[in-house]
C-alpha cells in the first residue's frame, strides 16, 4: 500500500516569554512524526515549521504564510492569545487548527481539534483536591491574559460557594520575572495555598522567588505555603532548580512518571532524543500528532470536513492513557491527575481519576451555580 | 431588591425556535449543536402564522428570526408571556424594519445568519442576562410607581399625627416610620392601613418616646 504524504505546520514559539513550554510541544510534535511515520502503510506526515518567537503578529503572518502554501492541517499554539489570533484566519480559510495546550475553556470552534485539558480536567479536579486538603484561603498570581483572569474566576466561585476566600489577586506582564513585592504580600497574608496561573518563565522566577523568602522568613514553605498550578510541568520544575523546584502541586493530564509501557516508551524515546523529562505539553503535542495522523488515515486525505468527521472516531493509547474526541465540542477526553513535584524534577502522582473524563469546555456539567432558577413558563391563555 | 446575579450556565435550559414553516433551517443548522453543548435543548417550532393554533412548547428561551413576519407570528400570544422569556433574535436581512421587528418582540440578543456555533454562548449570556436586568428594572419600577401612589397617604397619616398630638411633621414621620417598621410594613401601605383603621396597634408618641429613651 503507498503511503500517502501529508505536509503538516508546525506552529510553535521556541523563543520569547513562554518558548519554554511551547519548545516542549515542539519536542513532542517532532516524537509524534517519528512515530506516525514508522507506522506500515500508514500517512507520511512532514513538518513544515513556523516559529513566530511568542510575538502575536507574527502567529498571524506565519500561520497565513502555512495556509498560502496549501497546509490544511496546523499543530501549534500555547497561549490562547496565540490561538485567537489565528483562529479568524483558520476560520475564514477552512483550515483546523490542532491545539495542544490546556487552557481556560469556553471556546468550541469547528476548525479547531483541543487535544490539551479543559477546566473541568484540570482546574476542577485541582479546587476538588485544594478543598480536602486546606483551608479556603488562596492568593492567586497571573501571568495578565485570559487564561490566569478565566482559572482565577473559577477558582474564586468555587471557593466563595464553599465559603473560602481569595485574599489577593494578582498579576504580572507575560515575561515579568520580578515577584519581590508578590511573595512579601503573600508571607504578610498567609494564605492556605497560593494558586498560580503563571505561564513560562515568569512560573519558575516565583517559586525561586518565593522559596527564597520563605527560608528567609523560616517558613517551610512546600508544607505551610504551598503552591498549587495546572501549568507547573517538569520543564518548570527543572528550571526552578532543585532548591525551588520540589514540593509544588499540579493538576495535569500527563506526569513523566504515569505508570504503562507506552509512557515508559515514550519518556525513553524522550530522554534518547533530548535528555531529561517530558511534560504534560510535550505528550499533548506528540498525542496530538497521532490522533492527527490516524484521522489522515482514517479520511483518507487531507480534505478538512472529512479529517474533522474521521477524529470524532478514534481513540488512541497515548502515554497518559487512553485518549478520544469528543464529537459535540472537538476537545479530548483526557484523564485527570494531581502531582507533587519532587527534588529530581519529576512527580508522585497522589491522586488520579479512575477513567478518562469527557471534555465540558462550558462547564455546564460541573457547577449549578449561576445557573437560572428552576422556573418552568408556560403560556396560559 | 438586589440586582439579579449573573447567570452563565444554562444547564437544563429548554429553548424554543418558532419560524415559518417555509424554513428550511440550513441558516440555524449550527444552532442546535452550539446550544447542546451548553446544556440547552432546542425544539424548532415550525408554525403557519398566525400562531393561534399551535402555542409554543414550554421553554425558558425563544429564538425568533427577524426574518419572518414577526408581527403576525406573535399576535396571538399574550404579550406578558413574550416579556417573561429572554428572546435571541435570528438576524438575516439587516433592514432597520427586521431589527426593529425583533427589538419589539423584545429581543435582548442577536445572532446573525447563518449561525456561527462560536457565537452562541457570548448571545445567550447577554440575552438571558439583558433579559433578567431588564425584568429587574421593570419591577423595581413598578414598586416604585405603587410605593408613589402611596405618598398621599403618607402625606395625610403625617397631617393626623400632627394634628392629633401635636407633633412636628419630622416627629410624626418618625413615629410612623417607627411604627410601620414594627408592623414589618413599608411606610406607604402601613398610612393607607392606618388610616383605613387596620392596625391593632396605632402609632402614639408614647412608643415614640420610649423608644428614644431605650
Amino acid at each position: 500500500m503507498q503511503s500517502s504524504l501529508h505536509r503538516i505546520g508546525l506552529l510553535f514559539s521556541t523563543g520569547g516569554a513562554y518558548g519554554g513550554p511551547s519548545a516542549e510541544m515542539l519536542k513532542g510534535a517532532r516524537l509524534g512524526i517519528e512515530d506516525a511515520n514508522a507506522i506500515p502503510g500508514g500517512p507520511r506526515l512532514a513538518a513544515v515549521m513556523a516559529d513566530p518567537s511568542g510575538s502575536l503578529a507574527g502567529y498571524t503572518t506565519l500561520c497565513g504564510g502555512l495556509l498560502d502554501q496549501g497546509i490544511r492541517h496546523i499543530v501549534g499554539c500555547y497561549t490562547s492569545q496565540s490561538r485567537k489570533e489565528v483562529i479568524p484566519l483558520i476560520e475564514k480559510r477552512d483550515a483546523l487548527l490542532w491545539y495542544p495546550a490546556h487552557y481556560e475553556g469556553f471556546e468550541a470552534s469547528p476548525n479547531v481539534v483541543y487535544t490539551g485539558a479543559a477546566p473541568n480536567q484540570h482546574v476542577v479536579p485541582l479546587i476538588d483536591f485544594a478543598a480536602r486538603s486546606y483551608s479556603l484561603r488562596a492568593c492567586c498570581v497571573g501571568s495578565n491574559y485570559v487564561w490566569a483572569w478565566e482559572s482565577n474566576r473559577v477558582l474564586r466561585e468555587a471557593l466563595l460557594a464553599r465559603g473560602g476566600r481569595i485574599l489577593s489577586e494578582r498579576y504580572v506582564p507575560l515575561e515579568d520575572t520580578d515577584f519581590s513585592q508578590m511573595t512579601a504580600e503573600i508571607l504578610r497574608l498567609r494564605p492556605a495555598f497560593v494558586f498560580s496561573t503563571l505561564v513560562g518563565q515568569s512560573s519558575h522566577h516565583f517559586l525561586r522567588a518565593l522559596r527564597a523568602a520563605c527560608r528567609a522568613a523560616g517558613i517551610d514553605q512546600p508544607a505551610t505555603l504551598p503552591v498549587l498550578g495546572c501549568n507547573i510541568s517538569e520543564v518548570t520544575i527543572a528550571a526552578a532548580g532543585p532548591e525551588s523546584g520540589e514540593g509544588h502541586v499540579s493538576s495535569s493530564a500527563y506526569f513523566s512518571t504515569v505508570a504503562g509501557p507506552a509512557n515508559r516508551a515514550f519518556v525513553a524515546a524522550y530522554r534518547a532524543r533530548f535528555g531529561g523529562n517530558p511534560s504534560a505539553d510535550t505528550e499533548a503535542a506528540y498525542l496530538t500528532i497521532r490522533l492527527l495522523a490516524q484521522a489522515l488515515a482514517a479520511a483518507g486525505g487531507e480534505a478538512v470536513e472529512a479529517v474533522r468527521e474521521a477524529v470524532k472516531h478514534q481513540r488512541l493509547s497515548a502515554p497518559q492513557g487512553e485518549v478520544w474526541i469528543d464529537p459535540d465540542t472537538l476537545h479530548a477526553a483526557l484523564t485527570p491527575r494531581i502531582g507533587r513535584s519532587r527534588a529530581d524534577g519529576t512527580y508522585d502522582i497522589i491522586w488520579e481519576a479512575e477513567r478518562p473524563v469527557a471534555p465540558d469546555p462550558y462547564l455546564v456539567g460541573v457547577s449549578a451555580r449561576h445557573g437560572l432558577p428552576a422556573a418552568r413558563l408556560k403560556v396560559v391563555s | 431588591m438586589n440586582p439579579p446575579a449573573m447567570v452563565q450556565n444554562f444547564r437544563g435550559l429548554r429553548a424554543v425556535l418558532l419560524t415559518a414553516a417555509a424554513e428550511d433551517g440550513e441558516a440555524t443548522r449550527m444552532l442546535a449543536p452550539a446550544l447542546g453543548r451548553l446544556g440547552v435543548t432546542l425544539q424548532r417550532q415550525e408554525v403557519a402564522a398566525p400562531l393561534a393554533a399551535a402555542a409554543p412548547q414550554p421553554c425558558e428561551l425563544l429564538v425568533l428570526d427577524g426574518d419572518d413576519d414577526l408581527a403576525t407570528l406573535l399576535a396571538p400570544l399574550p404579550p406578558d408571556w413574550l416579556a417573561r422569556l429572554p428572546i435571541i433574535g435570528l438576524v438575516g436581512v439587516e433592514a432597520p424594519g427586521r431589527l426593529r421587528a425583533l427589538l419589539q418582540a423584545g429581543a435582548t440578543a442577536f445572532l446573525r445568519k447563518p449561525v456561527h456555533g462560536s457565537a452562541v454562548y457570548a448571545a445567550l449570556v447577554l440575552g438571558v442576562n439583558a433579559q433578567r436586568a431588564r425584568q429587574h428594572g421593570a419591577a423595581l419600577l413598578a414598586e416604585q410607581e405603587r410605593r408613589r401612589r402611596g405618598r398621599r397617604m403618607l402625606i395625610r397619616a403625617t397631617l393626623r399625627l400632627m394634628q392629633q398630638h401635636a407633633l412636628d411633621d419630622d416627629a410624626a414621620y418618625d413615629l410612623l416610620r417607627r411604627a410601620a417598621m414594627r408592623a414589618r410594613m413599608s411606610i406607604e401601605d402601613y398610612s393607607e392601613a392606618w388610616m383605613a383603621g387596620q392596625p391593632a396597634e396605632a402609632p402614639t408618641p408614647h412608643t415614640l418616646t420610649t423608644q428614644r429613651i431605650a
